[in-house]
């Protein structure tokens, strides 16, 4: 038996209930998956975060497959949907990195400038209008140079939701101190 | 996601592996849409009234064949909808082939039109319906038809979501047209290129643009 027709067949006994041979199913498609998605992404600590992506909508979707079919193309369906998400965030990602570099630059210019107290905003100042959740995720990912994971790890977020949470941050303090146009 | 790693959220996926019911009855949904979707048209058209020369109508091959290929451009392009409400890349023969013959279908919709012989005499007879209250009639119809697809794969995970909302588009549009060709007796070309197609087309387009975030999973 090949190794398409071994996933067939723990597919079709994960859709009837069997958690060893639907565990065996998931840990069997994740190397195939990190080597299809690999080249197709460009960032490559996205590749992980899809993979699980893929698994999840695995789980969600697994009675939508029908035994029937072959499990391939059911199974690139998703593999291509989630790529597809992925590859959106990344590039909402890189947009987002214009509006990051702009407000690091307003930030690290408004600490340390005395001569420009009362022209410059101060950082504090800044800080005090978020809550302290936020503070905590500008604090610990901008200032003290945690990672993303490092900092959910902390406030018990995922990373994913810490890079969302710091999106919207930025984007209210821009809003509110950044230049007017 | 980082944090959970991939070997512990396999471990937790399959602790919570039930057992499902796979989705075997596409052809079951797809004729439950089908009949909802005609009757309700069938209801709007008898509410309405039919069109003045229908009893006319219906003994021309060119009517007959019109509303033959609206029937069969709906079933085709709901067939489609049917099943592209699961995951699958690359798309299979059945669904290319039905989203073909759906959009051919509309596509030699005007054949019977322009053949017929009585089609000018029939202009001259045409009622006061006029253009745009074809178009807001075929677009308010298009909703519901649509809708009706759309709760028949309520379920529905799409790796295509765009294509399967302009599919279920398409079908609800065709029923809708199928209604105001019941209702509307106006057969010149352009009323039906601007009155009944070209609303049906504007809706499936935006249909694109729309699907992938209604049919978000």
């Amino acid at each position: 038996m090949n190794q398409r027709d071994q996933w067939q067949t723990w597919m079709q006994a994960a859709q009837q209930g069997d958690q060893l041979a639907y565990a065996k199913l998931l840990k069997d498609v994740c190397p195939y998956l990190r080597n299809y998605l690999r080249p197709r992404l460009s960032q490559q600590d996205m590749v992980e975060d899809v993979v699980q992506e893929v698994l999840l909508a695995i789980h969600t979707a697994r009675h939508t497959w029908n035994p029937e079919e072959p499990l391939m193309p059911w199974l690139h369906g998703i593999i291509r949907y989630k790529l597809a998400d992925g590859l959106r965030s990344i590039y909402r990602k890189n947009q987002n990195e214009v509006v990051d570099t702009d407000m690091l630059v307003t930030l690290s210019v408004a600490v340390p400038n005395k001569d420009a107290e009362g022209t410059n905003m101060d950082m504090d100042t800044m800080l005090a209008t978020l809550t302290p959740r936020q503070r905590d995720i500008v604090r610990m990912t901008k200032l003290e140079g945690h990672t993303a994971e490092e900092t959910g790890q902390k406030l018990g977020m995922s990373s994913s939701a810490v890079k969302v949470a710091l999106h919207r941050i930025l984007q209210t303090l821009k809003d509110q101190f950044g230049p007017r146009t | 996601m980082k944090n959970t790693p991939t070997d512990s959220l396999i471990a937790a996926l399959a602790a919570n592996a039930k057992p499902v019911t796979p989705a075997t009855s596409i052809a079951l949904m797809w004729l439950t849409g089908l009949g909802i979707a005609l009757a309700g048209s069938l209801v709007v058209v008898a509410g309405m009234g039919f069109r003045i020369d229908i009893q006319h109508q219906l003994a021309q091959p060119g009517f007959l064949l019109t509303i033959t290929l609206l029937v069969a451009s709906a079933c085709t392009w709901g067939w489609a909808t049917a099943r592209l409400a699961a995951p699958r890349w690359p798309l299979a023969n059945d669904v290319l082939a039905s989203m073909a013959a759906g959009a051919l279908a509309w596509g030699f919709m005007m054949v019977p039109d322009m053949l017929a012989s009585d089609s000018h005499s029939l202009m001259e007879t045409a009622t006061d319906v006029s253009t745009h209250t074809c178009a807001m009639i075929v677009t308010f119809m298009t909703f519901p038809t649509t809708l009706v697809f759309l709760a028949a794969f309520r379920h529905a995970m799409p790796s295509s979501p765009r294509m399967m909302m302009a599919a279920a588009t398409a079908s609800g549009a065709s029923f809708s047209m199928l209604a105001i060709t019941m209702l509307c007796a106006r057969n010149d070309a352009a009323h039906i290129v601007v009155g009944h197609i070209i609303p049906a087309l504007l809706l499936t387009l935006a249909a694109v643009l729309v699907g992938r975030h209604y049919l978000r999973w």
